[in-house]
C-alpha cells in the first residue's frame, strides 16, 4: 500500500509499505493492507513503516492519520527520521521549554499559553523518548 | 538647452539606475523560483487537510458542530486579515491589494459593521494607515523573511483566541495569489467559520470511515490546524506573487532607463556636433577674415 507523510512545509515521505504503525490518540494501531477506513488523530510519538524486511522509524508531532484501504496518509506539524533527531539538541529545548511551562503556572497566566506550552513540553519528550527507545 | 556636461551626467546616472534595476530582476528571478517551489511542497498537506474535513464537515453538520464550523449566525465584528509584502519596488502589489480591500472595509461598513484589520507584511498596513489608522489592531512584523508553519501558527491562533472569545464573529483574509509570472490576483479567503465549497458534491460517496475520536473530537483539533494552514499557504502564495510582480516591475524599469540612455546619448551627441560645427565655421570664418 501507499504511505505519504506530510508536513505543513513538505511531502517528507512517499513510498510503499506493507505495515504501518500509528501513534493514535486513542492509543497506538497496526495498518496492514485492506484496513478498514480510518480517520485518527496522532498523539507525538513512533511511526514505524515496514516494506518487506525495511524497517524505518519516525518521530511525529502532532497530527492526523487518514487510513484507507490502499493508503495511509499521516498529517503532522513536525516529523523527523529517528536517526536523525539531535537528542543533545532536543534535551535543551526541552529544559527550556519546562522552564517556561513552570513560569507560566506561576503566573498564572492565560489558559491558552499554559496549553500551548504544555503540548511543547510534551512534544519534546516524545521526540527523545523515541530517539532513546 | 542643457550643456554637454549635464548630458553626460544624466547619462551616467541612469545607466547606474539601470545597472540597479537589472540587478533586482535577476535576484528576483532567483527568489521566484525558490518561493514557488516552497509554495508546491507545501500544497499536498493543504490538500489533504481540506479533502478530510470537507468530508467531516459534511457528516456533522447537521449536528451544529463545533463553533469554528457553525459559526455564530449573526455578525457584528469582522477581523480582516491583510497578506501582504515588507518592501515597496514591485509595482502594483501592494497598492492593488489595498485598493481591494479598502473596498471591502467600506462595504462592511456600510452594513454597519465593525472592522479589525490584522496586518502581515509592513506595505499594506503604510497604505491602510492613511484612512483607517484606529481599525489596525495588531501588525506581524518582519513576517516575508522567514515564512514558516510557526509563524503561521502563531498568527492562526492568536485569530483562533479573538474568534472563540467572540472579539470577531468572521475572519476573512485577503492576500495576493500567484497565478503565473505576470499575474498576481488579489484574492479573499473565509478563515473562520470554515466555509465548505460545495464542488465536492458529485465525489463519492465516503466509503463508513471509523473516526477516533469521534467527529465532533477531531474536527476540533483539525480546524484551528486548517486556519493555520490556510494562512501559511496565503504567506507562501503572496511570497512567490511579491517576487514575480518585483521581477516584471524590474524588467520593466531596466527597458525605460534603457530607452531613456539612447534618447539622452542621441541628444548628446547632436549637441557635441552642434558644437563643432560652430567650432568650425568659427575658424574658417576667421580665417578668411585674414
Amino acid at each position: 500500500m501507499q504511505f505519504d507523510l506530510v508536513t505543513p512545509e513538505k511531502l517528507l515521505v512517499s513510498d510503499s509499505a506493507t505495515y504501518v504503525s500509528i501513534p493514535g490518540s486513542e492509543g497506538s494501531f497496526g495498518v496492514l493492507e485492506m484496513h478498514q477506513p480510518t480517520l485518527s488523530t496522532l498523539n507525538p510519538g513512533k511511526v514505524v513503516v515496514e516494506n518487506g524486511d525495511k524497517v524505518k522509524e519516525y518521530f511525529v508531532s502532532f497530527g492526523f492519520a487518514d487510513v484507507t484501504g490502499e493508503k495511509v496518509t499521516i498529517l503532522t506539524e513536525e516529523s523527523v527520521l529517528k536517526a536523525e533527531i539531535n537528542v543533545d539538541e532536543t534535551t535543551a529545548e526541552l529544559a527550556e521549554a519546562n522552564a517556561r511551562l513552570a513560569q507560566l503556572m506561576k503566573s498564572s497566566a492565560p489558559e491558552a499559553d499554559v496549553e500551548v506550552a504544555t503540548k511543547k513540553v510534551q512534544v519534546l519528550e516524545a521526540k527523545l523518548n523515541v530517539a532513546r527507545a | 538647452m542643457p550643456s554637454l556636461k549635464d548630458l553626460r551626467n544624466r547619462i551616467k546616472s541612469v545607466k547606474s539606475t539601470q545597472q540597479i534595476t537589472k540587478t533586482m530582476k535577476m535576484v528576483a528571478a532567483a527568489k521566484v523560483r525558490r518561493a514557488r517551489m516552497k509554495c508546491e511542497q507545501a500544497r499536498p498537506y493543504a490538500e489533504k487537510l481540506n479533502e478530510v474535513l470537507v468530508g467531516l464537515a459534511k457528516n456533522t453538520s447537521n449536528m451544529g458542530g463545533p463553533l469554528l464550523l457553525s459559526g455564530y449566525g449573526h455578525v457584528e465584528t469582522v477581523r480582516i486579515v491583510v497578506v501582504s509584502a515588507d518592501r515597496g519596488l514591485c509595482g502594483g502589489f501592494n497598492a492593488n491589494l489595498a485598493k481591494e480591500v479598502t473596498v471591502k472595509i467600506k462595504e462592511l461598513l456600510a452594513q454597519g459593521k465593525k472592522v479589525e484589520i490584522v496586518t502581515v507584511g509592513k506595505k499594506v498596513r503604510d497604505i491602510l494607515k492613511a484612512d483607517y489608522a484606529e481599525l489596525l489592531v495588531d501588525h506581524v512584523e518582519d513576517s516575508t523573511k522567514n515564512v514558516s508553519y510557526e509563524l503561521a501558527t502563531e498568527i492562526g491562533q492568536k485569530l483562533m483566541a479573538a474568534f472563540e472569545a467572540s472579539d470577531c464573529q468572521e475572519v476573512i483574509m485577503y492576500y495576493n495569489k500567484f497565478v503565473n509570472m505576470m499575474v498576481q490576483q488579489p484574492t479573499m479567503q473565509y478563515l473562520a467559520p470554515f466555509k465548505v465549497e460545495d464542488e465536492a458534491e458529485n465525489g463519492s460517496i465516503a466509503p463508513s470511515v471509523e473516526y477516533e475520536p469521534e467527529e465532533e473530537a477531531i474536527l476540533k483539533v483539525l480546524l484551528p490546524r486548517n486556519v493555520n494552514v490556510q494562512i501559511l499557504n496565503a504567506m507562501l502564495e503572496s511570497g512567490a506573487a511579491e517576487q514575480a510582480a518585483r521581477m516584471t516591475a524590474m524588467d520593466s524599469a531596466t527597458t525605460n532607463a534603457g530607452q531613456m540612455i539612447s534618447k539622452l546619448s542621441l541628444e548628446y551627441n547632436r549637441t557635441r556636433q552642434a558644437a563643432i560645427t560652430t567650432e568650425l565655421t568659427e575658424i574658417v570664418a576667421g580665417a578668411e577674415a585674414v
